[in-house]
């Protein structure tokens, strides 16, 4: 049966001993979508994708993977879906080739899937021991570890961490292609560029929370906008509107993020007589920054 | 299987490593039959008469048995008999708390496996390990011996490395089901080490004082007495169940406990 929402959560969360953890996520990331899992480090990027893959168990709530059932169903959701950990480890002692062959074999799969393939995009060492290889490499035997069953869904941490720019690109390439495919993408990252360049959707966690998931555009366009202004009265004396944040100064140019009503930027835009004016949608960067830097904010 | 064999072959260079030290140490002890044991026979003979019966049967010096049976028993039976519990606790902590400490069990449990198949996949290729070791330290004795042409109770020996077997398989069990609630290997190892050669002490001590079987019951070291397998060649009914239901009831807590184990970071 096919299911138009590949992943699905309901008051999911893990909390650790000492309070820290994923709190109540409601979540759902759609068949065929690259869905960006957003924020800084400790915010519960990790808890919550180990939650999911059953390492860890949900403390609260419940959740449902390609329809089945995040704790009960564990073993079938691990059967169709690739798994890269956000640091990934394996054995040592083995070859990158050794380490999925090892996989391949208790997946059951008897020939070399799609790994001469992707090998060979990735340009990974597959011929040498893990312990002799960079983290890059390692992370390379580990994405193809992720990818090599053809999985309908892929569950990565911080899919590019390690990789050189050109590998990063044709990571990205590849999962771009792979949603193209049909296939279902949850990446978690703190590369604001890269989410912006491959996910459809994002979700931005912080301190355990998911504050919010939206389009990448309609995030974009939600609320922050992108404001440079030329002014012929001193910086000085200009009087910010409310939600306004100054992000940078040069000589009579002023650079700000904005975050409230359109109507009322444009009223105070009226009242500045600007001699030029930029209003544009802000990188991704800065709508991340609205969410965590709320208190900077004049 | 495939955990199985993967399991055997990242534990074969170990596996060799013991083997042959423990052969080794064996042959030269059973190939020193005649030497040591006449220049060290009159001082133990002559100790002996004061010693705790428990301590006199965990030496060798029993009475009723042949001098070779005596000093094989001594030298290997009771000296060698920490080796295989050591054995048997680095690989028990080498099957979860070192794959959790190096974060190797994120690859494994990211296959569709079960944790049980994991489990008891890592069981049974230690209790091959244990068995590969307790034969080929049994053949070392006999080995040893014939090479200086002397004869002992081979069966009885044989019996001896069963009862080793047996003990080591109880305390990796008991070690494997600690480990699941060790996440820190080099500070697993040693804890897990230092219970064990705790244990071997107590029941020394026990021996010594000459406290009864039943008092001793609870420790996995009570229920080795080589001097019982070497003059008898078997072992009691009483120690082969309760080691075996040692065993049985650690790995059924140890399945069950990684079964339910939160795998962090």
């Amino acid at each position: 049966m096919a299911h138009a929402n590949v992943i699905e959560l309901h008051r999911f969360g893990h909390l650790y001993r000492n309070g820290r953890g994923v709190r109540e996520v409601d979540l759902e990331v759609r068949k065929g979508e690259i869905f960006g899992f957003l924020g800084p480090n400790g915010a519960g990027k990790t808890t919550l994708i180990r939650t999911m893959m059953g390492f860890l168990r949900p403390t609260t709530g419940s959740g449902k993977i390609l329809g089945l059932d995040v704790v009960k169903d564990n073993l079938d959701i691990r059967k169709r879906v690739g798994y890269l950990p956000g640091e990934p480890v394996m054995y040592d002692w083995l070859t990158g080739r050794g380490n999925i062959s090892l996989a391949m074999e208790v997946r059951g799969l008897k020939n070399g899937g799609r790994l001469r393939e992707l090998a060979e995009r990735l340009e990974a060492d597959l011929d040498r021991k893990v312990k002799s290889l960079s983290k890059g490499n390692r992370q390379k035997i580990a994405l193809l570890n992720a990818m090599v069953h053809d999985p309908e869904l892929l569950i990565l941490d911080e899919p590019t961490s390690g990789l050189d720019p050109l590998a990063q690109e044709t990571v990205r390439a590849i999962l771009v292609e792979e949603k193209a495919r049909g296939k279902t993408v949850f990446m978690s990252s703190h590369d604001l560029y890269e989410v912006e360049a491959v996910a459809d959707r994002v979700g931005i966690i912080r301190d355990g929370v998911l504050v919010a998931v939206d389009e990448i555009s309609n995030l974009k366009k939600q609320r922050v906008k992108y404001v440079s202004i030329e002014l012929r009265t001193p910086i000085e004396e200009i009087q910010l509107p409310p939600g306004s944040r100054v992000l940078r100064k040069d000589r009579a140019k002023l650079h700000l993020s904005y975050t409230g009503e359109v109507a009322v930027l444009l009223d105070w835009l009226s009242t500045c007589k600007p001699v030029d004016l930029t209003v544009a949608d802000p990188p991704l960067e800065e709508v991340f920054r609205s969410f965590y830097d709320q208190e900077v904010r004049s | 299987m495939i955990l199985l064999a993967q399991y055997l072959k990242a534990n074969r260079i170990g596996l060799l490593v013991w083997t042959l030290a423990h052969m080794t140490l064996i042959l030269m002890v059973a190939a020193s039959a005649t030497a040591i044991e006449t220049q060290t026979d009159y001082l133990f003979r002559a100790f002996s008469e004061w010693m705790p019966r428990g301590l006199q049967s965990f030496l060798g010096l029993a009475p009723g048995m042949s001098k070779i049976d005596s000093y094989i028993q001594a030298k290997t039976g009771a000296l060698l008999s920490l080796t295989l519990p050591i054995y048997a606790t680095l690989l028990a902590a080498g099957v979860v708390t070192r794959e959790v400490d190096s974060g190797t069990a994120d690859f494994l449990l990211a296959l569709p496996t079960r944790r049980r198949d994991i489990m008891l996949s890592r069981w049974v290729g230690m209790c091959l390990n244990l068995a590969a070791l307790a034969v080929t330290s049994w053949g070392a004795v006999v080995l040893g011996l014939k090479a200086k042409g002397l004869t002992g109770s081979f069966y009885g020996y044989f019996w001896m490395c069963i009862n080793w077997f047996l003990l080591a398989v109880a305390i990796g069990s008991i070690n494997l089901a600690a480990s699941v609630w060790i996440d820190d290997y080099s500070s697993g190892v040693r804890i897990l080490l230092a219970v064990v050669v705790g244990l071997f002490f107590v029941d020394l001590g026990m021996r010594i004082a000459d406290l009864p079987y039943a008092a001793r019951f609870f420790n996995p070291f009570s229920h080795y007495d080589p001097a019982y397998a070497i003059k008898n060649g078997g072992m009691p009914a009483g120690s082969v169940l309760t080691l075996l239901f040692m065993s049985a009831a650690s790995l059924i807590v140890a399945v069950k406990k990684f079964d339910e184990k939160q795998i962090e970071t």
